[in-house]
């Protein structure tokens, strides 16, 4: 078996001596594989996201990517945060904020691959306008242009769409899932949605309540390409979302 | 409608100054007095501060050293500020100086400063630059310091370099602050540069001033402050137009931001 794109081996963290976050999380991703994690709110997603992306140092167990550990976020990752509001530059420009994403090639290419991002995420009209003058469904997308621009192996998705209404949010997960399949990108997307969760990934991780550990992976097999009508009443999809909930639940006890 | 409301408050501004001159010209006509000269020379004096040769030789050396000093306070200030904010260990070694520093009365510092450089141009650029940094400095640490942290962990990502970090992520955000901090020292900058020429000078708009009132020309004396007052009102002008500009993000920003409570 090949190695895995992100390897989780034993992760803890903890703040304090009795404010624990992570404790022996394991899990693997593979290369193409859309992963989720799910857990009760608060159990820690956004530190094991940062823990991940090498932002910070786990305290213990190690973190693999590509059979590798690093010390700054590997080249090939790029993240997509919730707060949109605050993960743009506020003083540039939309073309110029995705710019920004892909910066060690000629400047001839990066033109081209920055129309085609923000053509990729609906955006190509607004290149000239800044973050202030969008809403927030299409700030999310100039950040999701940002990370998808310069081709990432591994795409981070800090439950990116909590923050946005629930129309921008179902053509948000439609987009995501639209470009990942199009780039072939593996994406992780941490959120507090158990639907979708479900919808979107190959496999659904569950967390614990803090501190967060694996409960349970569980693989999603419905077949693709999905759709947010006809996938969701199916009773395979059903059946998944029932399972997940009923472990989220049972932590949330 | 906004030009409207532009117009009037334009005519009320010059009704305003209107008026004050009238009750000048009343009060010197009506008690005529050595101290009070009436408008007529005191505009004849401020016209000739404006031909070329006096320009050159009264106004001009103060607009220089005001230029150089203020001019190396802002650089100084904004990129000391900007590294010291974003460089939290450094916090506990400066802060201490600093906050001793910046009550030392600026004044106070010009005996010294003529102690150390003479009676020469580069001591009053120096104390212009001394007196102004501090509200530029203080400006720049704290906005570099509220800066938006999340940005940060994008340029991470993004792979910046320690110097793009701290000039396209820290200073941007840091700019609305820095220019908050920049309009106070220019005034500050303006006192310092008259006062510094009070002191053994030989030319310049303080020493104009100060003579004239030993040779009791007073309408010069009062030229020599109406052209004070229209050199800060002009560089006020100049910097927020300037701010306008460079912040027009910003307050795209914060409208949307007061907007939306």
């Amino acid at each position: 078996m090949s190695t895995p794109l992100l390897s989780m081996e034993g992760v803890s963290k903890a703040y304090a001596a009795d404010a624990q976050i992570l404790r022996d999380v394991t899990f693997k991703q593979q290369a193409n594989e859309f992963l989720a994690i799910v857990g009760p709110s608060g159990c820690g997603k956004t530190t094991m996201l940062r823990c991940i992306s090498a932002l910070m140092a786990p305290d213990s167990g190690v973190v693999f990517h590509e059979g590798r550990t690093f010390d700054d976020p590997p080249p090939w990752l790029s993240i997509v945060f919730q707060d949109y509001n605050r993960s743009l530059f506020p003083w540039l420009s939309v073309r110029r904020n995705v710019a920004l994403g892909l910066r060690d090639v000629g400047k001839g290419e990066r033109d081209g691959r920055v129309a085609e991002a923000l053509d990729a995420v609906k955006l190509g009209h607004a290149a000239d306008l800044y973050p202030w003058q969008l809403s927030g469904g299409m700030q999310q997308r100039c950040a999701l242009a940002r990370s998808i621009v310069s081709a990432p192996r591994l795409l981070l998705l800090d439950e990116p769409f909590a923050s946005v209404d629930a129309q921008t949010r179902i053509d948000l997960q439609d987009l995501v899932m639209d470009i990942c399949e199009r780039m072939s990108l593996s994406a992780l997307l941490v959120t507090h949605d158990i639907d979708e969760a479900v919808f979107m990934a190959d496999k659904v991780v569950v967390l614990s309540t803090r501190p967060a550990s694996v409960v349970e992976e569980i693989a999603i097999d419905l077949p693709r390409p999905r759709d947010q009508l006809t996938t969701k009443e199916t009773p395979e999809f059903l059946h998944l979302r029932h399972k997940v909930y009923t472990l989220v639940r049972q932590q949330a006890q | 409608m906004a030009r409207d409301i532009r117009l009037r408050a334009l005519l009320w501004q010059s009704a305003t100054v209107i008026l004050l001159l009238a009750l000048w010209q009343w009060a010197a006509v009506s008690h005529p007095a050595p101290y009070l000269p009436p408008l007529k020379p005191v505009a004849l004096a401020y016209l000739s501060l404006l031909e070329p040769g006096n320009f050159l030789a009264i106004v001009f050396p103060s607009l220089y050293r005001l230029g150089v000093g203020f001019g190396v306070a802002v650089l100084l200030g904004t990129v000391a500020g900007i590294a010291l904010g974003y460089l939290r260990w450094l916090d506990p070694w400066i802060r201490p100086v600093l906050e001793y520093l910046r009550f030392v009365p600026t004044v106070a510092i010009l005996p010294a400063a003529l102690l150390l450089f003479g009676a020469t141009d580069t001591m009053r650029i120096f104390v212009i630059a001394f007196g102004s940094v501090f509200p530029v400095l203080l400006a720049a640490i704290d906005g570099a310091r509220r800066g938006n942290a999340m940005l940060l962990d994008v340029a991470r990502i993004l792979k910046f370099s320690l110097a793009e970090k701290l000039f396209r992520v820290v200073l941007p955000g840091a700019l609305p602050s820095i220019f908050a901090g920049v309009r106070i020292a220019l005034s500050i900058g303006l006192v310092m540069m008259v006062i510094s020429e009070l002191i053994a000078a030989n030319d310049g708009l303080g020493f104009y001033i100060l003579r004239n009132q030993r040779l009791f020309q007073t309408a010069n004396v009062y030229a020599g402050v109406l052209m004070l007052g229209t050199i800060g009102l002009i560089l006020t002008l100049a910097l927020l137009a300037i701010e306008r500009r460079v912040l027009a993000w910003h307050r795209g920003w914060r409208g949307l931001a007061d907007a939306r409570t």
